[in-house]
């Protein structure tokens, strides 16, 4: 589903990921763990090209997804087509929760009438486990959410594009332990629609949710195999010192 | 035993306090003067104050300043509609291309406009619409003759007056945008025109809103800019259809016109319209900070 080849990142003079090949089948969750710096946000940023909104930054190497070279595609087509869940919950705030999710499939024009706009976005509220919570206030503006919820409402707007593929960076390091379990529980059911590329720097949540894990290191990608092979056997020795805790 | 430190500290608060309360007095006294004189010139001709003509001097009735606000509404209203939109796309710009060449010599020509004495942007534009006619009659060869004192002359000066300050507010408001939010809009796949129009001015519009009203305030309170340009008319001028090419009074060419004048009446009458000025100017300005504070609440 994704294809990474021969991928280098700088900023400004500084290498970010060095010569990153990584493969990623559909409809699973691949998880790219490392400590604070390793460039995976830069990594999962490079996926959909957001990576060229800052300044500064040179990007060499090809990325196939669903076979397009992303490089080569139009910009606003990549990003449609992988939906994104950020770090921070960043809902419009004084935006209604309607219109968030909204957002993309009209500005995109990816939808014919308001009868089908309204039924998309049902749909990706559903999906996100958060219609039965917000059906009777879709009026309301997104800031008056609670953050778990709102971290919610950003997947159900990422999702009503109808993505192939959705990124996340640290989904849930901003929050509380049941709002997590949340959202672990969504992506997991999510992969069956889509293919999911998490970033975490917990490998304890890595463990719990991923298929398949890449661990990255100062840039590097020093090993990626499936969830139980990383997590039992890893074949190299910064991996197991990272997810016994010795390093990160 | 007396403790010297407190009571030094105690003297240099009360010192501090009434200096601070110093500049205060003649703004008070100032505020307190127009509201008095105000309300009793309106007294004596209400509710006509509000719609009638001047009055005849010596004929010792108090007329109404009704030409003078519908010049003030109109003049206004046609900066806003030209000004607001104007500095929104270049303050869009300015936040997109930070680096772009164009957005520092624009930047740097707006901010000094920012500084000029506004009877200067008044001369500034009526020097401009002698130049057009210069250049329509040598080039296009056409005699037509732009009016040097015109609605259109006056609300030109004043949306000068009105860009930089409102360029300076939404680039700012623009640029203040978290990246969080900036990372939401392109994650969409939306294009820059896209992501500034339905996301980064919508996130912004609170401070956005609050920045127009108070850039009205003060453009409803200029004379400077309109002593050469709107020139000023005592008389209801909107029932000819051309008025737009013809003088119009406001209710700060009146206060001037007619505060200077001899006449009882007419001072009277200044007083009054100084009183409706300051009434919408501080509403505006009441209403934007109301704005402004809901827009930070959320």
């Amino acid at each position: 589903m994704i294809m990474i080849k021969d991928l280098n990142v700088w900023y400004r003079d500084n290498k970010i990921l060095d010569n990153i090949n990584l493969d990623v089948p559909r409809n699973v969750i691949l998880t790219i763990m490392g400590p604070s710096g390793s460039g995976k946000s830069t990594l999962l940023r490079a996926i959909n090209r957001l990576i060229e909104i800052y300044p500064g930054v040179r990007v060499e190497g090809e990325i196939y997804v669903d076979g397009v070279n992303v490089f080569k595609a139009r910009t606003e087509d990549v990003r449609r087509n992988i939906g994104m869940v950020f770090q921070i919950p960043n809902p419009i705030p004084n935006m209604s929760i309607f219109d968030n999710v909204a957002l993309g499939p009209k500005l995109n024009k990816l939808v014919k009438s308001e009868s089908e706009l309204r039924d998309i976005v049902k749909w990706a509220l559903e999906k996100a486990y958060l219609w039965d919570e917000v059906k009777d206030r879709l009026k309301e503006p997104a800031a008056k959410l609670s953050g778990g919820q709102q971290q919610r409402l950003c997947i159900a707007r990422a999702l009503a594009m109808r993505p192939k593929v959705i990124l996340m960076d640290e989904p849930t390091s901003n929050l509380d332990p049941v709002a997590t379990n949340r959202i672990e529980e969504l992506m997991v059911e999510l992969k069956k629609i889509v293919t999911v590329v998490l970033v975490t720097h917990n490998p304890a949540q890595a463990a719990r949710v991923s298929d398949y894990v890449a661990f990255l290191y100062k840039g590097r990608l020093i090993e990626v195999g499936s969830s139980s092979q990383i997590f039992t056997s890893p074949k190299n020795e910064l991996t197991e010192k990272y997810i016994t805790g010795r390093i990160g | 035993m007396i403790d010297l430190r407190s009571i030094k500290s105690k003297v240099m608060v009360a010192t501090i306090s009434i200096l601070a309360m110093l500049p205060f007095i003649p703004i008070a006294h100032l505020f307190f003067t127009v509201v008095a004189n105000g309300i009793y010139a309106i007294s004596q001709n209400f509710p006509g104050f509000f719609y009638m003509e001047r009055s005849i001097p010596g004929s010792g009735v108090i007329g109404g300043v009704g030409p003078y606000i519908v010049g003030t509404a109109i003049l206004v209203s046609i900066a806003t509609l030209i000004g607001v939109p104007l500095s929104i796309l270049i303050a869009i710009y300015a936040s997109e291309f930070i680096q772009s060449r164009l957005t520092n010599a624009g930047d740097v020509i707006i901010t000094t406009l920012f500084e000029f004495p506004t009877i200067i942007i008044g001369l500034m534009t009526f020097a401009l619409i002698s130049v057009l006619n210069d250049a329509i009659r040598i080039y296009l060869l056409i005699d037509v003759e732009l009016p040097k004192f015109s609605v259109l002359s006056g609300s030109i000066a004043l949306t000068i007056v009105m860009l930089p300050f409102l360029y300076v507010q939404i680039k700012e408001s623009l640029r203040s945008i978290p990246i969080s939010i900036r990372e939401a809009a392109y994650s969409l796949g939306l294009s820059r025109i896209k992501a500034n129009f339905y996301i980064f001015l919508v996130y912004a519009r609170g401070s956005i809103v609050t920045s127009i009203l108070i850039a009205i305030s003060k453009i409803m309170g200029e004379t400077a800019p309109l002593l050469f340009t709107a020139f000023g008319s005592d008389f209801y001028t909107i029932s000819d259809p051309g008025f737009l090419f013809k003088p119009i009074g406001s209710l700060t060419l009146a206060i001037y016109n007619l505060g200077l004048s001899p006449y009882e009446e007419w001072i009277a009458t200044a007083w009054g319209a100084a009183f409706i000025l300051l009434l919408m100017v501080l509403s505006l300005y009441i209403i934007a900070r109301y704005i402004a504070r809901g827009a930070y609440l959320r």
